[in-house]
């Protein structure tokens, strides 16, 4: 590791690269001019145009993973979405990008290359809009330029220094702005001169492996990716280094403010890695830095991961969060339940009778009952869209099938509700009636509106029993599911049940399926002795049942 | 007729029943799920409404690169939509130009996988008429010739123009809604397919040159809608159409040389099939058993018409 240069040397080294950098600029400047682009393309393997009243931009991604966006929106530059420049919308820049866009979008992709990379300002521009130009043609040509053409020598090709006009000036610009950076440079050039220089500045480079580079190569402020061969140095300044299997540099390498990965074995000189020397107070971390924290800190957090989600487990958070969950699930059936029962004690004290019929009905014909039901709900879409066509097919019909189209869902769901809560209340009286079964401690259970409230618990004690699971957490999750699938498949076959007696009894009018008590194969009365159901109120559209029957009033 | 084939009949009956208007269900509640997405952008909320629109144009082309498949949803609420094979080596390339006002773009890819579409995004408009076709967006849509490719398409209310000739397709998946399409396979497709499934709701819908698609099974379940499809260009030793019609019409031509063996499971529904002779239950072209090319028709229908033509 070198030791820490003094400072009048830096200030010279800084000097002479400066020096190096201008002069190799102006070599440049005679060996390549600027704005050449046009005769090799990059490939490009994406590209997004988009014009609208506001914006119009375009978006470019190229086979190494580079991308760039540049959009007029509402008379600001972007480029990849931060600002770059200032226009005036509908001006002549503006009406340019626009044309260019439009051709670009009727193009294909070698097309949109190509017009790119041709495309020139138009002229008569000044101020902001002339600057914003000279900013979209300088990126522009710079991504559309072949990457590894101009800065690496492919084979028979003379080796050249190259440094182009906008790493010129990406170099100076981030020498002004960080002024320790140009200490950093001058350690990592030694007694090396730039004006010898591959320089690529502030973006990421990479030497494929079928490529070469004669010469020295000198990256700031940029990831590189080696491959291939580097026939000289290899100066990293500000960005990692990843070398290849099969990556070859000819000469040392050296880097500072970032790391090597991969194989150091194809150097064939030194290898120093320089340590960053402490930023003075106040300076702004550089990208690199910004890069290096967020990397450490995904490391890190991927490195803790594990324990830490071991622990987060089993923390007390964790319990608080299922208790939460599992008592939000016990309120949740509760209010199920009250709502029910408040709806059943509705109908039980409306339609007392209608209700009696439907829950006999249920009873004493199970099979047939569920049957229809199951049939009811599977063909109701069908029913409902037959009665829009048929509804339809006739002008008279058409008011008609407004009103068909809530209408029918709505007595649908109030024929299952009206099916579930008689089934409900056939199930209490079922558990009332059992020999030894649990009684509730003051309540009168031979009232119909106690059995109806009995039968619901049973009906929904599956689902407050997954809701108290959910609170021991994930160990009970498969019997929390379990018993989730039970509570629904007894609540789903219970409104199918119930909807089958209550079409079959047509809503409780039609007595005909109700049966007698004791006729139902229980083997006891599901109604109680005490049955309230006191006989009917409306003639009977079937077979009078027998008398002696619970109709009849017994 | 015997008590046994009264019962049998009956039951025909009631499966056909069942089936083809499970078919007719399909089409129209998926557009409805994509025409309740693009709704509140159909329904301009006053007078003024059109000339507010802000028409966008968005174009998305890539190359290939290490895609071994490509898999492209395409869900399209209303609007024209368009799809061919691209001309260049290209993966994919599309054009939008739409309403940014009222809808919102749907790009996204990764590895191999493109979903494209457009979505309403103006939910508070609710008043005055739909917008004509053209006003509400148009997509064009351009697959690459290399990339094997399975594609799922769903459509509301949309006018579509398919070309898929030349596009190498694996699997194809087709939903309509009230929509008006027409499909035509201009040249062979380079994959061979298992199967290719149409649902076809209240929709218009006409397929040609089926055959060049290369599908050893075609499954149409079409609802209110007409449905018309021609088989030119098939070349398989046995093709078969599984074809379940609600309340619509089903118009089925077949090319010249090709065998057709049809089986009708249906309730109210006419057939009309003068090239092809009944034996029971089933219709067969009098050279079905020497046919080279065979095309095996399974039909359940509900209130619905087929009508079967063969070129001669």
């Amino acid at each position: 590791m070198l030791s820490p240069q003094p400072d009048r040397t830096a200030l010279q080294r800084l000097a002479t690269a400066l020096a190096g950098v201008i002069s190799g600029v102006l070599l440049l400047f005679v060996v390549a001019p600027p704005g050449d682009l046009s005769a090799q393309e990059r490939p490009l393997v994406y590209n997004e145009v988009n014009v609208s009243g506001q914006a119009a931009g375009i978006t470019l991604e190229f086979e190494d993973g580079d991308r760039l966006s540049v959009e007029l929106r509402e008379g600001v530059l972007l480029v990849n979405g931060a600002e770059a420049g200032r226009y005036a919308a509908g001006d002549a820049l503006d009406r340019a990008w626009r044309a260019l866009l439009g051709q670009a979008i009727a193009s294909d992709n070698g097309g949109v290359s190509r017009l790119l990379a041709s495309w020139n300002r138009p002229d008569g521009l000044s101020g902001n809009a002339l600057a914003a130009a000279e900013t979209m043609e300088s990126r522009l040509g710079s991504a559309l330029a072949p990457r590894t053409s101009a800065a690496t020598g492919q084979a028979g090709d003379p080796a050249q220094p190259s440094m182009d006009p906008e790493s010129h000036g990406a170099l100076v610009d981030l020498l002004i702005r960080q002024p320790d950076r140009a200490q950093g440079l001058g350690r990592l050039l030694g007694t090396r001169q730039m004006d010898a220089m591959d320089v690529r500045v502030g973006s990421d480079v990479r030497v494929g492996a079928d490529e070469r580079i004669e010469g020295n190569l000198l990256v700031v402020e940029g990831d590189v990716r080696v491959d291939g061969r580097v026939d000289g140095d290899l100066l990293v300044l500000g960005g990692d280094l990843r070398l290849g299997s099969d990556a070859r540099i000819g000469g040392d390498l050296r880097i500072l403010g970032g790391s090597i990965r991969g194989n150091r074995g194809g150097v064939d000189g030194s290898i120093e890695e320089l340590a960053a020397v402490s930023e003075p107070a106040g300076a702004m971390p550089t990208a690199a830095d910004i890069r290096a924290e967020v990397e450490r800190g995904i490391r890190d957090g991927l490195r803790e991961s594990p324990t830490r989600s071991t622990r987060t487990a089993r923390s007390s958070g964790g319990f608080f969060r299922n208790l939460a969950s599992g008592v939000g699930g016990l309120l949740q059936t509760a209010v199920s339940f009250a709502l029910l029962l408040g709806i059943g004690v509705g109908i039980l004290y409306f339609f007392p009778r209608h209700f009696e019929v439907v829950a006999r009905t249920a009873a004493h014909v199970p099979g047939r009952s569920f049957a229809v039901g199951w049939a009811g709900l599977l063909l109701s879409p069908f029913v409902w869209i037959f009665g829009i066509v048929f509804f339809t097919a006739t002008i008279i019909g058409i008011p008609v099938m407004l009103l068909w189209l809530p209408l029918f869902w709505v007595m649908l769901a109030a024929a299952v509700l009206f099916g579930f809560l008689a089934v409900s209340r056939n199930l209490g009286s079922w558990w009332v009636n059992r020999r030894n079964s649990y009684q509730p401690q003051g309540i009168d259970t031979a009232q119909p509106a106690a059995r109806l409230g009995v039968g619901l618990v049973l009906l929904l004690v599956a689902f407050a029993g997954a809701s108290i699971l959910e609170i021991g957490g994930p160990l009970f999750g498969i019997f929390q599911v379990l018993l989730v699938v039970i509570g629904t498949l007894l609540a789903v076959n219970a409104a199918a049940l119930g909807l089958g007696a209550a079409l079959l009894s047509r809503a409780g009018r039609d007595r005909r399926w109700a049966g007698e008590v004791g006729d139902l194969g229980l083997g006891m009365d599901p109604f109680g002795p005490e049955d309230p159901f006191d006989g009917p109120a409306e003639p009977f559209h079937g077979p009078r049942p027998a008398p002696g029957s619970d109709d009849d009033g017994n | 007729m015997t008590g046994t084939d009264h019962a049998g009949r009956r039951r025909i009956c009631r499966r056909a029943l069942v089936g083809g208007l499970a078919g007719a269900m399909v089409g129209p509640v998926l557009a409805g799920a994509l025409l309740l997405a693009a709704a509140p952008a159909a329904l301009p909320s006053g007078a003024g409404a059109l000339a507010a629109q802000s028409w966008s144009t968005a174009q998305f082309e890539r190359q290939p690169r290490s895609e071994r498949t490509l898999r492209v949803d395409v869900g399209f609420g209303a609007g024209d939509f368009r799809l061919a094979a691209a001309d260049g080596n290209h993966l994919y390339r599309a054009r939008f130009r739409y309403d940014e006002e009222a809808f919102a773009l749907i790009h996204e890819y990764a590895n191999g996988s493109l979903r494209l579409g457009l979505e309403g995004q103006d939910r508070s408009s609710r008043r005055t008429s739909f917008r004509r076709s053209g006003e509400m967006g148009e997509l064009e849509l351009r697959l690459g010739r290399t990339i094997p490719t399975e594609l799922e398409l769903t459509f509301g209310a949309v006018r579509a123009e398919l070309d898929l000739g030349g596009i190498p397709l694996r699997s194809l998946s087709l939903t309509t809604g009230a929509s008006e399409g027409t499909l035509r396979v201009s040249e062979r497709n380079p994959e061979a397919m298992s199967s290719a499934s149409f649902q076809v709701g209240a929709a218009s819908f006409s397929a040609r040159e089926l055959g060049r698609l290369r599908a050893r099974e075609i499954q149409v379940e079409a609802g209110v809608g007409e449905v018309r499809l021609d088989f030119e260009g098939l070349e398989a030793a046995e093709t078969r159409l599984k074809a379940t019609l609600g309340l619509g019409s089903l118009e089925i031509h077949v090319p010249a040389g090709v065998g057709i063996h049809l089986t009708r499971s249906s309730f109210l529904s006419s057939l009309s099939a003068p090239d092809l002779e009944r034996r029971g239950n089933t219709w067969v072209s009098a050279d079905w058993d020497t046919a080279p090319r065979r095309l095996r028709i399974d039909l359940e229908t509900a209130l619905g018409s087929v009508t079967v033509t063969r070129a001669r």
